[in-house]
């Protein structure tokens, strides 16, 4: 069962994009009731007005194809489909020699990664593009109750530090840290090195070092001890 | 940049919910991946959607009550059930949405 507070955070989510504002306020009403935050309200909207132009940006694009007397091929699995743009990005960065992921800020997440990186992670596109960087690392603390970035663990990861004082300065980092990463039920660490870079609205992750050796001797850094300028 | 105060979780079964209501399920599909990774189970998941689903549904029904009402005698009398409060009524599985 799902508590109350979260039913009414879904039912704000989906009455925006439902187009329907006495369901909106209904909801966010009861979300207040059962206790949600003003934070925790907007956030919801949030997701839903995302998924609102995501979606309508789907069906101009579907109708561009029309005007110009295209027909547009059936989608046969559309979380694919809606990549084709990361996608693309995904080709570009194959011509990046290392692995790299390309993150955005806002919500801070994934947006594709090159080959090299997917081999590296043993992941295809689909458990990288829009999934936060430490389930991309396997990272045992992205999968705690507070969940990916939030954790405890997270406060002071130099991972963590690193790309998001980039997307909020600009300025490039190095960083390292140990991981506890768990994969397929089994546990271990690895070090994890990465270099980051802000392009436009995105960051540009490159993964300098993710292996077992000397993982346990690899200290955690501060984000600043690093920094590049 | 301000991480959601809404856990992971949360976020993606609004963001699953938000694109069945958009009628745009099959990119929700990326999210039930997730959602099983956050430990989600799959009896929370069908209440997401029947949520949705019925959220959808009735906001169509509600809204073309209301557009009736205004257009009578053009339109067909909204039904009592609908225009109740934001016309939530339980879902077909039993869920109530609000």
């Amino acid at each position: 069962m799902l508590d109350e507070k979260t039913t009414e955070l879904i039912a704000i989510g989906a009455s925006i994009t439902a187009n329907c504002q006495p369901c909106l306020d209904y909801h966010t009403a009861e979300a207040r009731a059962q206790g949600a935050g003003g934070g925790e309200i907007l956030a919801a909207i949030e997701v839903g007005k995302q998924v609102r132009r995501g979606a309508g940006l789907k069906m101009d694009r579907h109708v561009a194809g029309l005007a110009d007397g295209a027909v547009p091929a059936a989608d046969t699995d559309d979380c694919r489909a809606n990549s084709k743009e990361s996608s693309n990005h995904s080709r570009l960065l194959d011509g990046i020699e290392v692995p790299v992921l390309l993150m955005q800020g806002n919500p801070r997440q994934v947006l594709t990664a090159n080959r090299r990186a997917l081999n590296l992670f043993g992941k295809d596109l689909r458990q990288v593009e829009g999934h936060r960087g430490g389930e991309v690392f396997d990272c045992e603390h992205s999968f705690s109750a507070a969940g990916c970035g939030m954790d405890a663990n997270c406060e002071h990861c130099a991972i963590k530090g690193a790309i998001v004082d980039t997307f909020t300065t600009g300025v490039p980092h190095e960083a390292a840290a140990t991981l506890p990463v768990r994969k397929a039920g089994a546990s271990g660490y690895r070090a994890l090195q990465v270099s980051t870079e802000k392009i436009g609205d995105l960051a540009l992750v490159r993964i300098e070092r993710y292996d077992d050796s000397d993982a346990l001797v690899l200290q955690t850094r501060d984000a600043d001890s690093r920094r590049c300028s | 940049m301000t991480d959601s105060p809404l856990h992971p979780s949360i976020v993606a079964m609004v963001s699953l919910a938000a694109n069945i209501a958009a009628n745009h399920p099959k990119k929700g599909l990326c999210q039930i991946e997730r959602l099983r990774g956050y430990g989600v189970t799959d009896e929370q998941i069908d209440m997401v959607v029947d949520i949705a689903r019925h959220l959808r549904e009735e906001a169509g029904q509600m809204l073309d009550a209301a557009f009736d009402e205004e257009a009578k005698p053009v339109g067909a009398l909204p039904d009592a059930e609908s225009v109740a409060g934001c016309g939530c009524t339980p879902t077909a599985k039993g869920n109530a949405c609000c």
